[in-house]
């Protein structure tokens, strides 16, 4: 059986291989059809693919004045628009609506600026074409943009100029505030700067004094001195000769004590030397004591430096105190505060807006729209994969019935459920190819967004691939034979395709139609691609699709196989 | 053709049924084939060979009756006894876009070739069927004669002890058609069992050692062609064209005669019981029509008995 299969596969893809027109089909032809769609309806759902169109508009400037101007102007700058010249209004009117040379037409009535500066609402008048109602549509958005703009700018210029004259008046109180605050400031300083000259003269009065003072002391002091130096001088010269007598008469007596203890000894050995008669011995003389006080006798001093200290304290003479007369009080400047005034907060209401943000937080365009190729791409990619499962399914297997090849195959050593399931394989692996190679072509060529899972994207794609072959099945057992499996296969391909909104958004369709297109599986296929694509939504939101496209293709494959047993056996 | 010795039987069909609403196709057809037999199986169109064939390949479940190919049960042993069989459909069974080697190898493998089996068949065969030098080209831009001697190989690519042959001489050359014989014969030498489906008489006579003739599904005749050509009584037939328009009556005690005179052309047409009566018939000619211009002798063979026992009514296949 997996014999089988693999041999199937391989001769399937020699098949597909070396089938030019189908190869064709399958890649070639649904870059065409991408392109042409793509690019067409660019205009249709904005994005990057419009910006290279031009519409054709004319504009009326009866105004001439500053409005006027700028919305001429603006008009003139937007890369999407052409204009074109027109005298009047009536001739602005015939190109739109006569000659449909212009998609719209722009009329600026007189008195337009001085109706907006006033305060007034003046009104633009707009000439459509209502065939061309898409082109209208967007074009009014542009102008709605542009005179929101306008009024924005007139709003934002009187709330300027508002805001221009309270401030100036704000500055002139607070320069005046200043001023005052500046005066007090310097009259601080100043009363500062008078003290501080105060007390240096002080200082300066008081140093002179006491350097004064001082000099004198000095001098006096040097008299003193002077005096106290020559007396000592004369007073130890008096006493110098008293002092070597003194010493002499010392050296005297310690002689005549030293006599004195020599003449005991030699008494006391005499005595000794006496025996008995010792007692006969006289009693010695008694010598006679010095003075008391000889050892401290010292020649008198006289003490000049009591004297000395004496004369000092005698010609201390305090500084006299010096005292300048205080500095007069300045008188305190009163400074009064700012009164608050109302009008100065009064202010123009503001212009209303919005902005778009994207699921980034990023602010986009308003309108902006998405690359057509967003949807084309996977859109057209399904719808030729589902045409190629039907030239390659349903037509191949007739094919093999009329060639013989698939009676030869009934009667091989193989089981013909192999044989289907070796082709059905095949076609599924191819089909997903074709739709990783057109995904890719329209990333290179037509820069398509891949979303913020590019892996995601082979969910859908498998599973569309995986059901188409299997609605191949049934179209193949339904149809029986190449005249029939066509038309029937190419009505049921563009309509599952158109509903399924593969070809437009699926919200362009009535209630009725989408209600209808849940039973199609290129409508959850498309919803999954949009996810993915579109709206930039992470892999997981491709899950839920995905597994329903694959239901639908587990009962096509079944419905498929019963068919095709009925009608190949 | 030197009768060979059957074998075994290789093809075993009893009691084959076959309706399609409320047409009958085929209804009790048995058939019999032995290893070494090549068998034909002849019948108008509509007759219910294809049908045969297709139930005895296993393309097509009888409604009753039962197959055996090489002694396996098709309805019970499917795989096994088609690994037996080898069928040449009658459409070019091919894949266009393949080369001649890319389609022997294809079948071969799907029949359970080994790689390097298949590899040595699909030389062998492409240098049977005279495409040796052609293998690696696409069969889309073979002529008719080159796909028919493909479509042989592809279905004799396996070796199968059977080998189911429906028209494979359809459109082809004389060449063409010589060497599909001659791997035909070989075959059924090597012991292959074939049923040899055509409307070509000569064809049947020249290869096939047997022949069985179906009509309304049902099989009319089963021998040689001798033994058919005298079942169905054909006589031998002479043809002859006279100068003169021939009086009626003129070959009387000869044979049965059928004059024709379009006012430009005279002669008639006679069957004989003996064909040595020719030289009578020559004279009286002679006699009767100024001038023997031409006579043309027609032995019956078996051409005449399949007409002769499936009658001269337009056949068209439903």
């Amino acid at each position: 059986m997996i014999r089988a299969i693999i041999l199937t596969l391989g001769k399937e893809f020699r098949l597909i291989g070396r089938d030019r027109v189908g190869l064709f089909m399958m890649l070639v032809a649904p870059i065409a059809v991408i392109a042409a769609a793509g690019f067409s309806l660019a205009n249709v759902y904005g994005g990057r693919a419009s910006e290279s169109t031009k519409y054709p508009i004319t504009v009326v400037d009866e105004d001439r004045g500053t409005v006027g101007s700028a919305i001429v102007k603006a008009l003139t700058q937007a890369s999407s628009l052409e204009l074109i010249g027109a005298a009047n209004r009536d001739e602005a009117e015939a190109l739109v609506r006569m000659r449909r040379a212009a998609v719209l037409a722009i009329i600026i009535p007189p008195d337009t600026t001085d109706a907006l500066a006033q305060g007034k609402n003046p009104k633009l008048l707009v000439y459509s074409d209502p065939v061309r109602y898409i082109q209208s549509a967007k074009i009014e958005l542009m102008l709605a943009q542009l005179c929101r703009g306008i009024s924005s700018t007139a709003s934002g210029d009187a709330r300027g100029q508002l805001a221009s004259a309270a401030g100036n008046l704000r500055d002139q109180l607070q320069q005046a505030r200043a001023a005052a605050e500046n005066a007090r400031a310097e009259s601080a300083r100043f009363s500062a700067l008078s003290d501080k000259e105060r007390e240096r003269i002080a200082a300066h009065l008081k140093k002179e004094v006491d350097d004064s003072i001082a000099d004198a002391r000095a001098m006096v002091s040097a008299s003193i001195n002077s005096a106290m130096n020559r007396l000592k001088s004369q007073v130890d010269a008096a006493t110098a000769a008293d002092e070597t007598k003194i010493a002499e008469l010392k050296k005297y007596f310690a002689q005549l004590q030293t006599a004195e203890a020599q003449f005991r000894d030699w008494l006391a050995k005499l005595q000794s030397l006496a025996g008995k008669h010792a007692s006969d011995i006289p009693p010695p003389p008694t010598f006679p004591e010095p003075p008391p006080d000889l050892a401290s006798f010292n020649p008198p001093s006289i003490d000049l430096k009591s004297y000395r200290a004496q004369f000092e304290r005698a010609i201390a003479i305090p500084a006299p105190p010096i005292e300048l007369p205080p500095t007069p009080k300045l008188p305190q400047i009163q400074i009064p505060e700012i009164p608050h005034v109302a009008a100065l907060d009064a202010t123009v209401p503001g212009t209303l807006g919005f902005v778009e943000i994207d699921r980034q937080g990023r602010e986009v365009d308003a309108g902006g729209g998405f690359n057509a190729f967003d949807l084309q791409v996977p859109g057209f990619a399904v719808t030729f994969l589902l045409i190629g499962m039907l030239m390659g399914v349903s037509l191949a297997l007739l094919d093999e019935r009329d060639w013989g090849t698939l009676e030869r195959l009934r009667s091989v050593a193989a089981p013909f459920s192999a044989t289907l399931a070796g082709k059905l394989l095949a076609r599924f692996v191819v089909g997903f190819i074709q739709m990783v190679i057109l995904f890719a072509a329209g990333w290179a060529l037509f820069d398509v967004s891949l979303g913020s899972a590019p892996l995601a994207l082979m969910l859908p794609a498998a599973a569309i691939a995986f059901a188409g072959a299997g609605f191949g099945l049934v179209v193949a057992g339904i149809g029986g034979t190449r005249d029939a499996v066509l038309p029937v296969g190419a009505i049921v391909i563009m309509t599952m395709a158109a509903v399924g909104g593969c070809w437009w958004p699926i919200d362009f369709e009535p209630h009725w139609m989408r209600v209808m297109a849940v039973g199609l599986p290129t409508t959850w296929t498309m919803q999954a691609f949009n996810d993915l694509i579109i709206r930039r939504l992470p892999a997981e939101t491709a899950v839920l699709p995905s597994l329903v496209v694959i239901a639908f293709g587990l009962v096509y494959l079944a419905a498929g196989v019963a068919l095709s047993n009925r009608r190949f056996s | 053709m030197k009768a060979p010795t059957f074998e075994k039987t290789s093809i075993r069909a009893e009691g084959l049924r076959k309706a399609f609403g409320t047409r009958v196709a085929v209804d009790g057809v048995s058939i019999t084939v032995r290893a070494h037999e090549l068998v034909g199986l002849l019948g108008p169109n509509g007759a219910g060979k294809t049908t045969t064939l297709s139930m005895l390949s296993g393309v097509l479940k009888p409604d009753t009756g039962s197959v055996s190919i090489a002694g396996l049960d098709l309805d019970r042993n499917p795989l096994a006894a088609r690994r037996q069989l080898g069928l040449v459909p009658q459409s070019i069974a091919l894949y266009p876009a393949l080369t001649a080697a890319e389609n022997l190898a294809f079948f071969g493998k799907i029949q359970g070739l080994a790689a390097a089996q298949s590899s040595t068949r699909t030389r062998n065969l492409l240098e049977a069927v005279g495409l040796a030098d052609r293998a690696a080209d696409a069969v889309e831009g073979f002529s008719g004669g080159m796909k028919r001697r493909l479509n042989l190989a592809c279905g004799m690519i396996h070796s199968p002890e059977v080998l189911l042959l429906d028209e494979p001489t359809v459109g082809v050359d004389p060449q063409s058609r010589g060497r599909i014989f001659d791997v035909v014969v070989d075959a059924a030498a090597h012991g292959a069992a074939i049923l040899y489906s055509t409307h070509y008489m000569e064809e049947v006579e020249r290869i096939c050692t047997r022949v069985i003739l179906i009509d309304h599904g049902r099989t009319v005749a089963d021998g040689t062609a001798a033994e058919l050509i005298a079942q169905a009584g054909s006589s031998p037939r002479v043809d002859v064209r006279t100068r003169e328009a021939l009086e009626p009556g003129w070959a009387n005690g000869i044979g049965r005669a059928v004059n024709f005179d379009d006012g430009a052309r005279f002669g008639a047409s006679l069957e004989l019981d003996d064909l040595d009566r020719v030289p009578e018939v020559m004279r009286r000619a002679e006699r009767a029509g100024g001038e023997v211009l031409e006579v043309h002798v027609h032995r019956p063979n078996l051409q005449d008995a399949f007409l002769k026992l499936t009658g001269h009514a337009l056949r068209d296949a439903p």
